[in-house]
């Protein structure tokens, strides 16, 4: 059973996207939207059970990924619908760096699955037994999304 | 300065290029690993100033290769930049003589500061 020392407050969600993007960030509590899948990261204890998760909405994926790989904003409200594989890769190390938040927030330690394949039912059920937070970010001169944090109690 | 950069991710190997470069060592001559035993292969015959590491890592994690590194290489200096952050951690890394621990994201003046330590 993990135990949750506290829930994950939005300064220090806007405090390590800020340090990775180098960028304006500001955070705030957010509500339901719709998750990108291949935005699903798992988090597992150190028996590699999963215990958490990160997702995230398409906007989310595009403005951190891109900002992360120091791609103009600009090109960032051009680009569209379609998913940029690229930008996904580095939300994979902004999802790594934001577990860190979920870590210090859990009284033991976990850890971001690098497989990061979990299907829906693996993920609901955390959902369904954990502690979720949602944030509405915003970066300047990237855009908003979204994106929740959590793990099982 | 010839630095040896160990992540699994290579978007993570790109931003800690990067964060050297930005940290005042442009013209740093760095090497990548994708894991630890892949760095012990290349540190023992490419005998770099400074190994940055990441822990979690499939093959042989950033611990292992420290601990490797200092029965085969001992005298390197291996420094950590990992999401990890729980005093336990920190202190096995103490423990095994690593260098410095930072943890993501990076802070490029801290990384300043821990790469001039260890050249110093």
């Amino acid at each position: 059973m993990i135990k949750i020392k506290a829930i994950i407050k939005p300064f220090e969600v806007a405090r390590i996207l800020k340090k990775l993007v180098g960028r304006e960030v500001t955070v705030t509590d957010g509500g339901d939207f719709e998750i990108l899948p291949q935005s699903r990261a798992g988090l597992v204890d150190d028996d590699d059970r999963l215990v958490g998760l990160i997702a995230a909405d398409q906007p989310f994926v595009h403005m951190t990924g891109a900002a992360l790989a120091a791609v103009p904003g600009g090109v960032v409200a051009d680009h569209g619908d379609e998913l940029n594989e690229e930008w996904l890769e580095f939300y994979r190390e902004i999802a790594n760096v934001l577990s860190r938040a979920v870590n210090e927030a859990m009284a033991r330690r976990i850890r971001l699955d690098p497989g990061m394949d979990h299907d829906d039912a693996a993920l609901d059920a955390v959902k369904a037994s954990g502690v979720l937070t949602s944030f509405a970010v915003s970066i300047d001169g990237y855009g908003d999304g979204n994106v929740i944090l959590g793990a099982s109690t | 300065m010839k630095i040896l950069v160990v992540d699994d991710s290579s978007v993570m190997r790109k931003l800690v290029s990067r964060s050297i470069r930005q940290a005042g060592y442009p013209d740093a001559d760095v090497i990548e690993a994708e894991n630890g035993k892949e760095a012990l292969d290349i540190a023992t015959s490419a005998m770099p100033d400074v190994i940055l590491a990441d822990w979690n890592m499939p093959v042989m994690t950033g611990i292992e290769m420290l601990r490797a590194l200092n029965k085969e290489a001992g005298g390197l200096a291996v420094g950590f930049i990992t999401s990890e952050s729980t005093d336990e951690i920190k202190q096995q890394a103490e423990s095994a003589g690593a260098a410095f621990f930072l943890s993501k994201p990076i802070d490029v003046d801290d990384l300043s500061d821990a790469l001039q330590a260890v050249i110093a």
